[in-house]
């Protein structure tokens, strides 16, 4: 058991919550992503990024349009789908109660 | 000097160093293999690709090297990284082994021998019952039955039963296995490094020697792959054809031992002058053997036969238990003793 392991599970774990919040206000390709998780911490390397963001689009919470790029290869801009949002609220709402539990356990 | 080469990427052209470019594929390829049959793996890759390319032209380089391809490697991560948990776990699971034996312990009639076959082999327990049943009247499948209850692990942990239930064996994934191990074979020949070895020469005559045995090294780790490979796939086969003779062998050693009993148990009694029986007699002019004859017959061959069928399944799944020492030693004073009566008794017989 290495703290190493089980500190990046917990990362892991609430990524996708981050994901999601990150895109709630405005649509972002996955270097803006990126750069608010980097930001936070929340990411060591880029790559743990992509097949997150393939599986929630898989899962219908997400979805994306091509938008050109002055700069480099068009960029595919993500934006929340319905059932994202839904989505987002009901582990929102699951976060709070964690926070509240692990103040509450860790605290007395 | 160094030669580049044109790559496009995400719909950008770049111009990359030779041995930059074969890092990236490298690591591009290795990402492939991470991922496996992950949903959306071509698009995954896409991505990188495309979020590769625009590192790449952040950089504003006229031609990239490999400095840049490690910069991008180190944003980008390991191979590793691209999985997720779950992913991450079956793939472990995967690799240590695709399928295993076990007894299952939560659907049991007896020892759950049945239900445990009946995960490897992806067929309904119900089935394998049913042979088992349809086979107690030779006697062999009750036998087999404890051989297999007592040598068969029981799944404990759930590690365990999802490996007792995982990838069918069926053909495709036999397929998939000898394909997989045939690729990793090739990639390493394609791995032994003449190139880098060839730059290291040219920069000391002084190294030639070392260099010839560097390659030599790999060249032989390389063809102990091969050979290892080569080896588990004959194992399998070999386990096979011996398990399937073993089990004809046992089973017929079982009916002629039946058959051959009765006849001479019975030969002298009453028994066989009921009708029907008669054709029997008259003309039997053949030895009677005591019963002691057929049990020791049947021990002397049966005992080495059972031998086999336990090294045939130890070939074929590797998790199987051992006989523990004791059942060894006694098993072949069993066998020893088997033989000179057999050896004694069919001398006097004839």
């Amino acid at each position: 058991m290495k703290v190493e392991n089980t500190k990046q599970q917990m990362r892991k774990g609430i990524l996708e919550f981050c994901i999601l919040s990150v895109l709630k206000d405005k649509d972002l390709y996955a270097s803006e992503i990126l750069i608010s998780l980097k930001e936070a911490r929340l990411l060591v390397v880029e790559g743990t990024l992509y097949p997150l963001l393939t599986r929630l689009k898989n899962a219908d919470l997400l979805q994306y349009r091509w938008e050109e790029s002055s700069s480099g290869p068009p960029r595919k801009y993500y934006t929340l789908t319905e059932k994202g949002t839904l989505f987002l609220e009901e582990l929102k709402s699951t976060w709070e109660e964690l926070q509240h539990a692990i103040n509450k356990v860790t605290q007395s | 000097m160094k030669k580049t080469i044109n790559i496009n990427l995400a719909g950008f052209v770049f111009y990359i160093d030779e041995d930059a470019y074969e890092e990236l594929q490298k690591y591009l390829k290795n990402i492939k293999t991470y991922l496996g049959n992950t949903e959306g793996r071509e698009e995954i890759i896409d991505d990188i690709e495309s979020r590769i390319a625009e590192l790449f032209s952040e950089k504003q380089k006229q031609v990239i090297t490999l400095i840049e391809v490690s910069e991008v490697i180190e944003v980008m991560g390991q191979p590793e990284d691209y999985m997720s948990e779950d992913q991450i776990e079956q793939k472990t699971s995967y690799k240590s082994s695709n399928k295993r034996l076990y007894r299952d312990p939560d659907s049991t009639v007896l020892g759950g021998v049945c239900s445990g076959i009946g995960h490897y082999l992806s067929i309904d327990a119900i089935w394998i019952r049913l042979i088992f049943l349809a086979m107690v009247w030779s006697g062999v499948s009750i036998l087999f039955y404890f051989i297999l209850w007592a040598i068969i692990p029981k799944a404990e942990t759930t590690a365990q039963k999802l490996k007792m239930k995982g990838k069918a064996a069926t053909f495709s994934n036999i397929e998939d296995y000898v394909r997989k191990g045939y690729e990793n074979v090739k990639d390493d020949f394609k791995n032994v490094d003449f190139k880098g070895a060839g730059e290291k020469a040219k920069q000391g005559a002084s190294g030639f020697f070392a260099l010839l045995g560097e390659l030599f090294s790999k060249l032989f780790s390389a063809l102990g792959k091969v050979l290892s490979f080569i080896a588990n796939i004959l194992g399998k086969l070999l386990g096979v054809i011996i398990l399937t003779t073993t089990v004809a062998l046992i089973i017929a050693l079982t009916v002629s031992f039946i058959i051959g009993s009765f006849i001479d148990i019975n030969i002298g009694n009453d028994l066989l002058s009921m009708p029907g029986f008669e054709f029997i007699r008259p003309d039997w002019g053949g030895p009677f053997h005591p019963i002691w004859y057929h049990i020791s017959m049947m021990l002397t061959f049966g005992i080495p036969a059972f031998s086999l069928l336990l090294f045939a399944l130890q070939l074929l799944f590797k998790n199987m238990g051992r006989l523990s020492g004791g059942i060894k030693i006694g098993l072949l004073a069993v066998w020893m003793i088997s033989l000179i009566s057999f050896i004694i008794l069919s001398l006097t017989q004839f």
